[in-house]
């Protein structure tokens, strides 16, 4: 069983991941906020995919994906953008900085995401 | 007369006469006499001196005194009163003298007589009262003689005094008309004067300055030789005008230079009337030169139309701005309710049969969501920087930005069966620019043309790229629809669509113009309903000055 975290302030946003990858029979795991992710790996929880949202109020996405990095600097990180983000610029910085993630280019529809994370998770050969 | 008595004073030192004339007067008829008698000239002396006495009654021969020098002294003491002298027959010369020294009479002791002797003193005092009368005429009238005299005199002192004020006034008078002269003539505006026929006869030095003739060129010639040629009939009639009285305050009239030039100067004329006022016998004008001043009111007004125009555009732009802001965060707010949507109805469309009446329903709701997912990414379409690689300007051809957009829209193009010629200079130079933000441009014109062809017989896109001046002319015509003159006022408003609800957010010619003209150029359009339509944009290769502030305005619409 695959385990995939979403961390997103949006209730839509977490419904809709519940709802697209609910046959890909991974578990989804959402949290409404930086805080709460971080606290979910702090206590041991084993992820193989996060997706994370780079506009949140409190700790915002990339403040979250640093702290993340600290715990686990392998797991893979789908920044959830719309690239017109004012994070974007520290999101580059923290890339350069070595903080190794990904990029789903909001919007996406129910087939991209499937596409997307299956992609990550089983590998280029489940294209 | 009869009743007052006189008083005769007798100095005689021979009482024997003395007895004999107061018996004399005693006896006279007609007459009262009152006489005194006295013996010595001391007491008659005395006795004068104390007055009352009316005649005097001499005999020169006296105890203390002699002959004439006893007359003299009676004399001297009372030149007012009468004077007889009684003498003897011997000393008749003697009383002959004093007669002519100032006695009124003599008369010879031996011939006295009572009748005589009082007439003789009667007349003795008339004729002393008739000689003082005489006198004081006399004296009256040497006076008045005197007096006219000094008159004349002093009249003439006073003719002559104002013959030389007059001279003098005469010499002022020439020295106030130097002095005016003077003064008119350095004064520092022009001054001109002329005559009833318009000759010009006075011309200062200022007015020589400005008009570059000399005083001596004008004086004589008719005014109208000052005026420009084209406005001189008009500017004539004007100044004949002045003739009948009217005069001007504050009045622009044109001068024409000896050179050709033409200066504008605010006038003020008086008229110099006649005496009587009847007429002007002078026109006097005198003129501030305001060219210049003229010409900046132009400059500022030219300024300041500027001004007005820039702040309307400046304006313009900070509404663009706002708007932009605006519809930026309100196409982010609306991201991922949108996205979600999608997602429920996807969602729904899996577990639900496709027989199912919802089925087609839901299929409507993807794709409304999906429509209304492009209107929100149309709308951040120029306010990001694409995939976040390409902030900066980049010096490329606009050729190649053209290339990519034709294969874009390239399935369109084919589907509707438009025909594309595109004509692309091979001088045509490389532009510095924001590279996504050109090609979004292109882009949205070129889906305009499109658009305007759908209903269009003929189906023609004509694009043009080549140099302009130091920069690059791009021009995109169809041959659709056309706009028409009222709308073409408007296509760069935002929100200002003709086109069907849903197929255009307004936004897209707005943006355009923004991008344009934030790489310093120009974009126009023409059209003819019916015929066609063509934009043409102009950009420089090289950035203006307000080129920093557009970076600015790409970076600063990254919401």
């Amino acid at each position: 069983m695959k385990h995939i975290l979403v961390i997103d302030d949006d209730e839509a946003v977490r419904k809709l991941f519940l709802l697209s990858l609910e046959e890909t029979g991974y578990s989804v795991y959402t949290v409404s906020s930086g805080m709460e992710g971080i606290k979910a790996l702090k206590q041991g929880g084993q992820y193989d995919l996060i997706f994370l949202d780079l506009k949140m109020p409190g700790v915002d996405g990339v403040e979250t994906l640093r702290e993340l990095r600290k715990i686990d600097r392998d797991v893979p990180v789908y920044i959830i953008t719309a690239f017109h983000d004012e994070f974007f610029a520290q999101l580059k910085k923290a890339e350069e900085d070595g903080m190794d993630f990904d990029v789903l280019r909001k919007p996406f529809d129910r087939k991209q995401l499937i596409t997307a994370t299956t992609g990550i998770l089983e590998g280029p050969t489940s294209y | 007369m009869a009743n007052k008595p006189t008083n005769v004073l007798f100095i005689e030192d021979n009482p024997g006469d003395a007895r004999l004339v107061r018996e004399m007067l005693v006896e006279a008829e007609g007459a009262r006499f009152e006489l005194e008698c006295v013996d010595r000239l001391s007491a008659g002396l005395g006795r004068l001196a104390e007055g009352g006495i009316d005649c005097v009654l001499l005999d020169l021969t006296l105890p203390d005194s002699t002959e004439l020098d006893t007359f003299e002294r009676v004399q001297a003491q009372a030149p007012e009163i009468p004077i007889v002298i009684i003498s003897g027959l011997d000393d008749e010369a003697l009383a002959i003298e004093a007669v002519q020294k100032g006695a009124q009479d003599y008369l010879v002791k031996s011939y006295l007589g009572s009748y005589v002797l009082a007439r003789t003193i009667r007349y003795a005092i008339e004729r002393k009262r008739m000689e003082e009368e005489l006198e004081r005429y006399r004296g009256h009238l040497e006076e008045l003689v005197e007096q006219r005299t000094a008159e004349v005199l002093r009249t003439n002192i006073e003719l002559k005094a104002e013959i030389v004020e007059r001279k003098r006034a005469g010499e002022a008078l020439r020295e106030t008309a130097d002095y005016l002269d003077s003064l008119m003539s350095h004064a520092s505006s022009p001054i001109i004067v002329w005559d009833p026929k318009f000759m010009i006869t006075r011309f200062n030095h200022a007015f020589e300055l400005l008009s570059g003739y000399t005083a001596d060129e004008v004086i004589g010639q008719e005014v109208h030789i000052l005026f420009p040629a084209a406005s001189r009939d008009e500017l004539l009639s004007r100044i004949a005008r002045t003739a009948s009285g009217e005069y001007w305050k504050s009045v622009e009239i044109p001068i024409r230079r000896k050179d050709g030039d033409i200066r504008v100067i605010l006038w003020n004329s008086a008229n110099i009337r006649s005496k009587d006022g009847s007429l002007p016998v002078a026109i006097i004008a005198q003129g501030i030169d305001i060219t210049e001043r003229i010409r900046d009111a132009e400059k500022l007004k030219k300024a300041y139309a500027h001004l007005e125009n820039q702040s309307a555009i400046m304006a313009q732009q900070a509404k663009m701005s706002a708007i932009g802001t605006l519809v930026a965060g309100v196409a982010h707010e609306l991201n991922n309710p949108l996205m979600a949507m999608l997602h429920f109805a996807q969602y729904c469309l899996k577990h639900i049969a496709e027989d199912n009446r919802s089925y087609t329903v839901l299929q409507d709701i993807e794709h409304e969501a999906r429509r209304c997912i492009d209107v929100v990414k149309n709308l951040l379409t120029f306010s990001h920087s694409g995939d976040g690689k390409k902030e900066k300007y980049e010096l490329k051809n606009p050729a190649e930005i053209l290339a990519r957009v034709l294969t874009l829209l390239s399935y369109r193009i084919e589907k509707e069966g438009v025909s594309i010629t595109s004509h692309v200079d091979e001088e045509t130079p490389k532009l510095r620019m924001h590279v996504n933000a050109m090609q979004d441009v292109i882009l949205n014109l070129l889906a305009n043309a499109l658009d305007a062809l759908e209903e269009s017989k003929k189906k023609e896109v004509r694009i043009d790229v080549r140099p302009d001046g130091d920069g690059v002319l791009l021009s995109i015509a169809d041959s659709g629809i056309g706009i028409s003159p009222e709308a073409l006022g408007n296509i760069y408003d935002p929100f200002f669509t003709t086109k069907p609800v849903g197929r255009g957010t307004g936004l897209g010619l707005s943006l355009c113009q923004g991008v344009i003209h934030a790489h310093g150029g120009e974009i126009t359009c023409e059209s003819e309903p019916g015929k066609g339509t063509v934009f043409h944009m102009v950009i420089p290769t090289q950035r203006r000055k307000g080129a920093k502030r557009d970076e600015a305005h790409f970076s600063d619409r990254r919401r």
